[in-house]
């Protein structure tokens, strides 16, 4: 099927003191007499029938908990973030998944989520948190701590808005300052794995990863048109990333995922109580809230609210 | 009047001949589109683009073509650009994120109109394809000498560079 994005918006052009740059592609700037100008914008992204659905692609993004020696694709997947993109309006939704909730594993009975990916490989994890929200990812991505922080180090990092200064003695004691903060590769791994000292636990790391991700997506849709950004970003994933996507295909969703409108990106943490089963500590997943997010997300990309 | 064309990034390998062969496969795309979307009035005006890339181009026609832009105007090219941005693999160019500018002059009093932006492609099989764009059009005021003159600027520059960068 045939996917389309179209939007066509208006930008007008400031001037000041009698004189207006406009950048021409690689040809230096001219300068033109002073006017206001305004400026038809006309974009659009054809992902073609990457997309499964009418106009909404779906990832399954995965942090494995590999750890070096070890398969990537074969033990726990310890960041799970459901994405959905809007191609047709540059909306975009994140899931977050409590890595502990227990949930029926295809083909192993039940079990916290991430082991589904130790289970059954990313097919089966990607099952496993489809029947949770509702919607089946066209696609999971999988990813190690290493090859994480190469990624975000090859965009030249990202900034994240941190509601609380916090601080974990075991992955970050020097801690993270409240506000817009800088992250690279390595501090990015950290403000993702963080849990001691957050008051939500799990669920407010959950929550951090969702600012990775966000403030990943927004760094994309800031320097796409920097020479050589996008290609970097896409040879990035093809080395430190595991999927079945062509370089063509990641290419053309890169653009999709560039043109995602930073304004228009929602996320929810699916939330949940604690129990012991079978001596294991788990989380009880909030089964209706992930329908209902998933409901919300897999036409439009957005989610009305948490 | 001939397009100028020149890689300036690639993110991978790629050999001379295969480099020359992407800047005249995507020239000929952007060709294709320009002329028959702002410098005629042909059936269709997106040649080149995948049919999806099209149908979008079709709600954006005011800008997508010189419908909006230039009523019945006689129209000519004064400047048409376009670089190459490519994603390399295994020594072929899988992706092109080109940045175009083409200028037209229009009617008896030679009124300017840019377009620019970027267009994005991939190959299909042999042939280069557009699937996505970001592109602005508007009215410019007229300088007549500027063109020529940066022109020249411009390929007294490229003469003085080193020849990482192909042109055709």
């Amino acid at each position: 099927m045939t996917v389309v994005r179209r939007a066509l918006r208006s930008a007008v052009l400031a001037v000041i003191l009698g004189a207006a740059l406009v950048a021409v592609p690689d040809s230096g700037v001219h300068p033109m007499e002073s006017a206001l100008v305004k400026v038809e914008v006309a974009e659009g992204v054809d992902v073609g029938d990457l997309a499964h659905g009418e106009d909404v692609i779906t990832f399954l993004a995965v942090g494995s908990d590999a750890r070096p020696g070890e398969d990537m694709l074969r033990t726990r997947g310890d960041a799970l973030h459901m994405i959905f993109v809007n191609t047709k309006t540059g909306a975009a939704a994140d899931i977050g998944i409590p890595r502990d909730s227990y949930v029926p594993i295809p083909g192993a009975g039940s079990d916290r989520i991430n082991a589904a990916l130790y289970y059954g490989g990313p097919d089966a994890l990607g099952q496993a948190v489809g029947n949770l929200v509702g919607v089946q990812p066209d696609y999971v991505f999988v990813t190690r701590f290493l090859y994480f922080q190469h990624m975000v180090k090859s965009i030249g990092g990202i900034t994240v808005d941190n509601p609380r200064a916090f601080s974990d003695e075991y992955m970050w004691p020097q801690g993270f300052k409240a506000g817009k903060i800088r992250l690279s590769g390595l501090t990015a791994l950290k403000f993702a794995r963080a849990r001691k000292g957050l008051p939500g636990g799990d669920f407010d790391r959950s929550a951090n990863q969702s600012r990775i991700l966000a403030g990943i997506q927004r760094e994309i849709h800031e320097h796409q048109d920097d020479k050589g950004f996008i290609a970097k970003g896409v040879l990035s994933v093809m080395e430190n990333l595991h999927t079945d996507l062509a370089p063509s295909e990641l290419f053309r969703i890169a653009h999709a995922i560039a043109d995602v409108d930073p304004a228009k990106v929602t996320s929810c943490v699916v939330q949940g109580g604690f129990a012991t089963i079978g001596g294991a500590s788990v989380v009880t997943p909030d089964t209706a809230a992930a329908q209902r997010y998933g409901d919300d997300a897999r036409n439009d990309a957005t989610i009305k609210s948490c | 009047m001939r397009t100028k064309a020149k890689v300036i990034e690639i993110t991978g390998d790629l050999s001379k001949n295969e480099r020359q062969r992407v800047v005249k496969g995507v020239t000929r795309v952007v060709d294709g589109w320009w002329d028959a979307a702002y410098l005629s009035r042909a059936d269709n005006p997106f040649p080149g683009f995948t049919p999806g890339a099209a149908k979008l181009a079709r709600g954006d026609a005011d800008i997508m073509t010189g419908r909006g832009l230039l009523d019945d105007a006689d129209v000519a090219a004064t400047r048409r650009r376009v670089t190459l941005d490519v994603l390399a693999a295994k020594k072929r160019a899988v992706g092109v994120t080109a940045g175009v500018l083409l200028v037209l002059e229009a009617g008896d009093d030679a009124k300017r109109y840019v377009v620019r932006g970027t267009v994005e492609l991939e190959r299909d099989k042999a042939e280069w394809r557009i699937f996505g764009y970001r592109i602005s059009a508007g009215p410019e005021p007229a300088a007549p000498d500027r063109d020529k003159k940066n022109d020249n600027q411009d390929d007294e520059k490229n003469k003085a560079r080193p020849s990482k960068e192909d042109k055709s």
